[in-house]
């Protein structure tokens, strides 16, 4: 028998920064971006996630739970998922760059030309379970589900790109504003420290 | 984890009074899970009032077992705390004690 579960304190404590909504939010926000922005500025996307995930923080979650600083365990699993997802993201670049520049498909390169939108889909799955796993957030694997589910119809129904990033962001982000609600509604900013 | 607890008159382990008090146990166990926090965290995690807040983080800092850091963020004043050394090990004595008491 245990006196007190501190995991289960810890993993409370933990709840109150990775369950407002925001991580989704921003998620959902990039994807939508890119789908939306395809075509004129998808180079803008990640500075306004940058700037609306500092902004949320800044505005909703600070002044509702206060700071904290997790233990070495926690930080160290999240720098573990930020470099996973980052691995992710670039791994896929030199194949890209093999699809744009190489005079003759073959091998990987030809296969990933081919199957371009589900090759995307699967890293973007991945990320989400990678993102999962490092924030204790079961739903991502849902959202990871979810992403290569709309990768795959769009492959095989041969849709263009930006639709499947819309089909999976905008859910994404109605989790994240109903979350975010709910967390403010939760935790009101009626307490401060005293001077 | 400390060594054995030491034992009362009553064959009782002795328990940190200071830590036992609900309030004040519920702090040390959100501090010993995390690294630090600000004053406003520790008030959503333990549902206390502002004045009992700060009263009990008064009495835990005068024990040694957290350390208290002030500082200014534009006008406002926030106040982190941490556990010392000396409060992670009172409070996994206390945590000890309690399970002897408890299981026998």
């Amino acid at each position: 028998m245990d006196v007190m579960d501190l995991g289960e304190v810890e993993s409370r404590a933990y709840g109150t920064r990775s369950e407002n909504g925001v991580l989704d939010i921003v998620i959902g926000a990039g994807l939508l971006g890119y789908g939306l922005l395809a075509h004129i500025g998808a180079y803008l996307v990640p500075s306004y996630c940058l700037g609306l995930a500092l902004l949320l923080n800044r505005l909703v979650v600070v002044p509702r739970v206060g700071r904290v600083r997790f233990a070495a365990n926690r930080r160290a699993r999240e720098r573990m998922g930020i470099v996973l997802i980052a691995l992710l993201i670039l791994l896929p670049l030199p194949i890209g760059l093999a699809v744009f520049f190489a005079d003759r498909l073959s091998g990987l390169t030809g296969f990933v030309s081919a199957n371009l939108t589900i090759a995307l889909g699967l890293s973007i799955a991945l990320g989400m379970s990678v993102v999962a796993w490092a924030k204790s957030a079961g739903r991502f694997f849902v959202f990871a589900v979810m992403a290569l589910v709309n990768f795959a119809g769009a492959q095989f129904s041969a849709q263009s790109l930006p639709w499947p990033m819309i089909a999976t962001g905008a859910p994404i982000i109605a989790v994240g504003i109903i979350l975010i609600a709910r967390f403010a509604m939760k935790n009101p900013v009626q307490r401060a420290e005293a001077a | 984890m400390a060594g054995a607890p030491a034992v009362d008159g009553k064959g009782l382990p002795e328990i940190d009074r200071l830590i036992h008090e609900p309030s004040r146990l519920s702090i040390m166990a959100n501090l010993y899970v995390i690294d630090s926090a600000d004053f406003v965290f520790l008030l959503n995690r333990t549902d206390m009032t502002n004045g009992n807040l700060s009263s009990h983080m008064s009495r835990l800092t005068g024990a040694g077992y957290v350390e208290e850091r002030k500082e200014f963020v534009g006008r406002k004043p926030r106040t982190m705390y941490k556990l010392t050394d000396a409060g992670r090990k009172a409070f996994e004595g206390y945590r000890e004690a309690m399970l002897t008491a408890l299981e026998g």
